[in-house]
């Protein structure tokens, strides 16, 4: 007849319904039985030396460990108010910027980005990258802007009739 | 008449410091002593517990009293734990933690020399065992060898349904045989499989 050894039973110690023959065998075999005592003895010893171990532990001991968790939340309680001051001052600080700027384009009227004016001189295209008032004296110094040239346009345009004709007739 | 947890995490939330030190006080040494059974090092068992009160006490506003206040703390501890195992295999090459000697020796009031030698030895070739085990493995059985918890609250406290861990554990406890075979070499006859 076969039996368990104490490694066996180890299975059946902490896993019982892993084998209903095996605890079966156990109950009804005196070999066994005995066994199973005995390792449960020493598996129950080792589960009582660890309880044993942290009863064991002074008073002090708790109380350093109490203090040091209090000590440690106090500084990240500590940590979390500076952060959410540190956050308040910064939005303090960038809206009082934001502000400052919008007042400041408005009290010198710095205009806004308009795309820029492109001027058709007798000489060719030059991009004007001034400011509106500029532009009208540009353009009024435009000699086929003139108003003194307004009064000839029927010539210019009889003129150039004759040359799209070929000079001809 | 005591508080109760509630009352104490109302008073907490509310500002009031000295009521989660009543917390800390009546759970400190049953937390300290679920990480001790999963490390298996006091200095480890000690940064585990002061990290699991400070991590509750940041996140207690998200308590939902669905679960006992303990059971939510183990929970922490023993997650933290886990983390702690898995972190050590970075360093096990240089450290000599097998061969020390526990910084605590076990109290026993009415000590049974031969009883503890044995006990002592089958301690000592199962905590070698079980270092050869995954963090997992090693959680779940420290937690039922030490702890001696029932499976399905191993598997509330992990997470994990109780099928699972009972997985976790038949791999654990027959990789722990193949290794103690050795331990026992008195045992002469042996059924083969208990399955």
């Amino acid at each position: 007849m076969s039996h368990y050894s104490e490694i066996d039973m180890m299975e059946l110690y902490y896993l019982p319904d892993s084998s209903p023959e095996g605890v079966r065998h156990v109950a009804e075999c005196h070999e066994c039985a005995v066994r199973w005592a005995a390792l449960e003895a020493k598996i129950a010893k080792a589960a009582e030396a660890h309880r044993d171990r942290v009863d064991a532990l002074p008073e002090s001991f708790w109380q350093r460990q109490r203090l040091q968790i209090d000590r440690t939340i106090d500084a990240q309680a500590g940590a979390r108010r500076n952060r959410g001051r540190l956050f308040s001052i910064a939005a303090a600080i960038l809206v009082a910027f934001i502000a400052g700027a919008l007042m400041l384009q408005r009290s010198i009227g710095i205009p806004s980005h308009d795309p820029a004016p492109v001027v058709q001189t007798a000489t060719g295209t030059t991009a004007a990258t001034v400011g509106d008032d500029s532009l009208d004296v540009l353009q009024a110094s435009d000699p086929w802007e003139s108003e003194q040239l307004n009064s000839y346009q029927d010539v210019v345009e009889w003129e150039s009739w004759i040359e799209e004709s070929g000079g001809t007739s | 008449m005591e508080k109760t947890d509630a009352d104490l995490i109302e008073a907490t939330l509310a500002g009031d410091q000295a009521a989660y030190g009543e917390i800390v006080a009546r759970y400190q040494k049953r937390i300290f002593r679920v990480a001790l059974a999963v490390v298996r090092d006091p200095a480890e068992a000690d940064v585990i517990t002061q990290d699991t009160f400070v991590q509750a006490y940041l996140k207690l506003d998200r308590f939902e009293h669905r679960a006992e206040l303990e059971t939510w703390l183990t929970r922490i501890a023993i997650n933290r734990s886990r983390d702690s195992l898995r972190g050590r295999k970075w360093v096990s090459l240089s450290s000599s933690e097998d061969d020390e000697s526990p910084a605590i020796d076990p109290v026993d009031e009415h000590p049974d020399p031969e009883r503890q030698v044995a006990s002592r030895q089958l301690q000592k070739a199962i905590d070698k065992a079980v270092d050869g085990l995954s963090a997992q493995q090693r959680t779940i059985f420290r937690m039922r060898h030490f702890e001696e918890m029932p499976l399905e609250h191993i598997a509330e406290l992990l997470g994990l349904r109780a099928g699972t861990v009972r997985a976790h554990l038949f791999r654990a406890v027959h990789k722990i045989r193949k290794e103690l075979r050795h331990w026992f070499p008195d045992v002469k006859v042996t059924k083969e499989s208990l399955g």
